[in-house]
C-alpha cells in the first residue's frame, strides 16, 4: 500500500520544524523525512572530540562531501564545508543562539544601493512588516531571551518572551567603552532560556552552547520545541535516517511525491499533495538538481536557470583582546569572570555609508562573546597562532597561562555577503556521495566590498577593545573578510518575476506551484546578522499557507 | 692520512653514514627494541608499527612534555585504528616517524626514540623549518597530542584527567544566581 499524507517536509531544522509544527496542528497530516538520527539528550556531552571534532554533525568528507573550489576553472576538492548538522533539529541542536532579526534596509538592499558592479541582490517581494508578526510567533513558540527597546534599530512591536540572559561582569567595561566612543551595544537576543519555559529548565550557563547539543534542553532548537509541538499532535511522523533521492512529479508537472533511503538503505516512496523542501541552501539546491526530469532537464523549478545561483553565505571576521585575569578582578572585584556569556552586540555598522565601503555601504552586526570554554580548541589556536612553532614546554607553559591568567574577549562580526556570479552550487561531475549521487559542487567566490566591509568592521571591534579600561595586553584579528558556510542562502531566491528567481512569494517554485522551498535558500540578500531566526519566522508564514490553502 | 682523507672525504663519509644508517634503521625493524619505550609496543599493538610507533611517541612526548603519561599512546591506537584517519594520518605519520628515525640514525647514529631530549627538539624543529609532507605531519601530531592531553578520558587520552586539572577544567563554567534555580 502506497505512503501518503498531505505534506512531505524533507529536513526538521530551521527551515522544515516550523511547516510541520504549523501544518499538523492545523489538522494536516505531516511526514518529516530527516536524513540523520535522532539524538537523545544523553547523547549531547561536552565530549570536545566526539562532539565537535569527529563526524557527530557532519559527515567525513570521504563519506559524504561537498566539494569546494574558489574559481569556476579548478578541479573542487572535497570538503565538509558547508554542512550544518545532519540529525532531528539540523543546525538548530548546535547553534549558539544568536537570535537577531533582519532589518528593513535587508528587503530593499537593491533598490536602495542600485546596481553595484558584479553583484546581484535583489528585493525581497514581501515586506518585513509583513514578516514580524511570524517573528512574535516563532520567539513565543521556542522561547527567545533578550531586552526589548535595547536596541534601537530592532525591527520590533512587542517584548521578548524571556528577559536577557545574565552576562559576565566584564559586558560593564564593554559598555563603558562604547559609550566613550559613541556608541550603544545592546544584549544579545538569544534562543537560549533565561527563565523557565513552558516544560523546559533555564540555562545552567556550562557555557557549551556553539558546537553542543543542550543536555538541559534550554538552547531553543527545533528538536526540543517544534517537533515535539507537531508530534504531539498525532498527526506527524518522523521518519529519521531517511536520505531524500529525488522529488517526483506528475506530467503536468506538479510534485507528487519524494523517493528516499531509509535506514537500511531501501529505496521507499512517499506520495503527498505538498512537498516542502528544507534541507540547507546548498542540499535543497541540489535535491532539486538531482531531481531533473525529461520536463524539467536542468532541475525542478529552474525555468529561470537561477536554480543554485545567487549562492550566500556570511562574512566573517572574529577579533580577540586578552586580559590580564588579575587585572579584571582589581576592576571588577567580587566578580564572577568566568561567567560564560558576555551578550552584547552592536550593530553600529548595519547600513553604515560613512564609513564602510562606498560601493556597498552595507555592514552588519559585531557580537561580543567570552572565548568558547573548548579546551583543545583553545590550545590549538594558541599554537596555530604561532603556525605550529609554539611547542614542548613553551607551550605547555602558555596553555597554563591562558587558562589561569588570562581573559579573552572576543568579536565574531557577521556582515552582508554581495550575492555575484561567481558564487553557486552545482553538481560535481567527479564526486559522489556515500549513495552514489553527485555530490553538491560550492564555487566560492566572494565580493571585495563584502570583504572589505568585514575588515571595516573588525577594525570596529578592535576600537572598541582598545578603549576598555583596564586595557587589553594584546589585540589581534585572526580572521577578516572570511565566510562562516554555515549560514547559506539564496540558492532558491524568492521574488516576484519568474524569470530571475526560482520561489514566489510564499517559496512556492514558480515552476510547480505544490512544491515550496524553506531553509535559507529563499533569501535574496543574507542580510548582516546569523539568519536561524528570520528562516524559522519566514517557514512559519510558508506554513500558515500551506495550513490554510 | 692522505690516502685516508682521499678515501673519506666529507661526501664520500656522508654517503657511508647514511647507508650504515639505513642498514641499521632496517636491522632495527628485526630486533628486539631495547628503547625506553619497548615494554609499551609490546603490551599495545596499535595500528601504527612499533618501531615507527616508539619514534611518534617519542615526539609527541617532546612536543606536550607530560604527553606520555596523559595515554597519547593509547589515544593514537585508538583513532589511528578508524577511518579516516587510519586511510589519511596513518601514512603521514609513518613517513614523519621514518624521517625522524632517518635523521636521528644520520646524525646521531642512535634511535630517534633514545637520543637526548635536546637532540629530539632540534630534529624536530629541523623537521617543521623544512615544511612539506612531514611538517604538515607534525602538526597533526601535535593536534592529536593535545586532543589527547584535554580531551575526554573515554578516548584513551587525559589519563586521571591529568590535562584538566592543569588547567583548572570545569564542565559547567558559571551558576546562575540560586533563585532562579529550578528545585528539585
Amino acid at each position: 500500500m502506497a505512503d501518503t499524507c498531505d505534506v512531505i517536509v524533507i529536513g526538521s531544522g530551521a527551515g522544515g520544524a516550523p511547516v510541520a509544527a504549523i501544518a499538523a496542528r492545523a489538522g494536516l497530516q505531516v511526514v518529516v523525512l530527516e536524513k540523520g538520527p535522532d539524538y537523545r539528550i544523553e547523547d549531547y556531552t561536552h565530549d570536545e572530540i566526539a562532539i565537535c571534532r569527529r563526524d557527530f554533525w557532519v559527515p567525513y568528507p570521504d563519506c559524504d562531501p561537498h566539494t569546494l573550489r574558489r574559481h569556476p576553472e579548478h578541479r573542487a576538492q572535497p570538503t565538509r564545508e558547508a554542512w550544518t548538522a545532519q540529525c532531528v533539529g539540523g543546525a538548530t541542536v548546535h547553534m549558539a543562539g544568536f537570535f537577531y532579526r533582519a532589518h528593513p534596509i535587508d528587503t530593499r538592499l537593491a533598490s536602495t544601493l542600485g546596481p553595484i558592479d558584479n553583484a546581484c541582490p535583489a528585493d525581497w517581494p514581501i515586506t518585513l512588516d509583513e514578516l514580524l508578526p511570524y517573528y512574535d510567533q516563532m520567539e513565543a513558540l521556542i522561547g527567545v531571551s533578550g531586552d526589548h527597546g535595547a536596541n534601537p534599530l530592532e525591527p520590533r512591536r512587542q517584548p521578548y518572551p524571556l528577559p536577557p540572559l545574565h552576562a559576565n561582569p566584564c559586558a560593564e567595561l564593554l559598555d563603558a567603552a562604547c559609550q566613550r566612543l559613541g556608541l550603544s551595544a545592546f544584549p544579545t537576543p538569544r534562543a537560549v532560556l533565561s527563565r523557565s519555559y513552558g516544560q523546559r529548565p533555564p540555562c545552567t550557563y556550562c557555557g557549551f552552547c556553539g558546537d553542543y547539543g543542550c543536555e538541559n534542553t534550554s538552547k531553543s532548537s527545533t528538536q526540543c520545541t517544534l517537533i515535539p509541538l507537531a508530534l504531539a499532535t498525532g498527526r506527524c511522523r518522523l521518519v529519521t535516517q531517511a536520505m531524500a533521492t529525488r522529488i517526483l512529479t506528475d506530467q503536468t508537472g506538479r510534485a507528487t511525491g519524494v523517493d528516499y533511503l531509509d535506514a537500511n538503505g531501501t529505496p521507499q516512496r512517499i506520495s503527498a499533495p505538498v512537498v516542502v523542501v528544507a534541507c540547507g541552501a546548498v542540499e535543497s539546491a541540489r535535491l532539486l538538481l538531482l531531481s531533473a526530469n525529461h520536463h524539467a532537464p536542468n532541475g525542478l523549478g529552474n525555468t529561470s536557470g537561477q536554480l543554485g545561483h545567487n549562492l550566500t553565505f556570511s562574512t566573517f571576521a572574529k577579533v580577540t583582546a586578552i586580559f590580564d585575569r588579575a587585572d579584571l578582578a582589581r576592576r571588577l572585584p567580587n566578580a564572577s569572570l568566568t561567567h560564560p556569556f558576555l551578550q552584547r552586540s552592536l550593530q553600529c555598522d548595519y547600513l553604515n555609508t560613512a564609513s564602510l565601503d562606498p560601493r556597498f555601504p552595507k555592514g552588519g552586526t559585531i557580537n561580543f562573546i567570552m572565548a568558547h570554554p573548548n579546551p583543545i580548541n583553545a590550545a590549538i589556536r594558541l599554537t596555530a597562532l604561532q603556525n605550529f612553532r609554539l611547542w614542548g614546554a613553551a607551550l605547555k607553559e602558555r596553555i597554563h597561562q591562558y587558562f589561569h591568567d588570562e581573559i579573552w574577549l572576543e568579536a565574531e562580526v557577521f556582515g552582508d555577503f554581495l550575492p555575484n556570479p561567481g558564487c553557486y552550487v552545482d553538481l560535481d561531475p567527479q564526486h559522489t556521495d556515500a549513495f552514489g549521487l553527485p555530490a553538491a559542487r560550492i564555487t566560492l567566490q566572494h565580493h571585495p566590498a563584502s570583504i572589505e566591509n568585514s575588515r571595516r568592521m573588525a577594525d570596529r571591534a578592535a576600537q572598541i577593545f582598545a578603549a576598555i579600561h583596564p586595557s587589553p595586553k594584546h589585540i589581534f584579528t585572526s580572521a577578516a573578510g572570511a565566510v562562516t558556510t554555515h549560514l547559506q542562502h539564496g540558492t532558491c531566491r524568492f521574488g516576484a518575476d519568474p524569470a530571475t528567481s526560482v520561489l514566489d512569494h510564499l517559496c512556492r517554485c514558480h515552476d510547480i506551484p505544490n512544491l515550496y522551498v524553506t531553509d535559507g535558500a529563499f533569501l535574496p540578500t543574507s542580510t548582516g546578522v546569523p539568519t536561524t531566526a528570520t528562516i524559522i519566522a519566514n517557514a512559519l508564514r510558508v506554513g500558515h499557507h500551506i495550513a490554510h490553502a | 692520512m692522505n690516502l685516508l682523507n682521499r678515501l673519506f672525504d666529507r661526501r664520500t663519509f656522508l654517503l657511508l653514514a647514511a647507508a650504515l644508517a639505513n642498514t641499521a634503521y632496517l636491522l632495527h625493524l628485526r630486533r628486539p627494541r631495547l628503547s625506553l619505550f619497548a615494554g609499551v609496543h609490546r603490551r599495545l599493538r596499535g595500528p601504527l608499527p612499533p618501531p615507527q610507533r616508539a619514534t611518534i611517541c617519542a615526539a609527541a612526548e617532546r612536543l606536550l612534555p607530560g604527553a606520555l603519561a596523559a595515554g597519547v599512546p593509547a589515544f593514537l591506537d585508538h583513532w589511528l585504528a578508524r577511518r579516516p584517519f587510519h586511510s589519511h594520518l596513518l601514512p603521514q605519520l609513518i613517513g614523519l616517524a621514518d624521517h625522524l628515525q632517518s635523521r636521528a640514525l644520520a646524525q646521531h647514529l642512535a634511535d630517534f626514540a633514545t637520543i637526548t631530549p635536546e637532540q629530539q627538539d632540534h630534529l624536530l624543529a629541523q623537521t617543521q623549518e623544512a615544511g612539506g609532507a612531514h611538517a604538515d605531519a607534525l602538526s597533526h601530531l601535535l593536534r592529536l597530542t593535545l586532543e589527547a592531553f584535554l580531551g575526554d578520558p573515554s578516548h584513551g587520552g587525559n589519563v586521571g584527567q591529568v590535562g584538566w586539572h592543569f588547567i583548572g577544567h570545569r564542565n559547567c563554567w558559571w551558576r546562575p544566581p540560586s533563585h532562579e534555580v529550578p528545585h528539585g
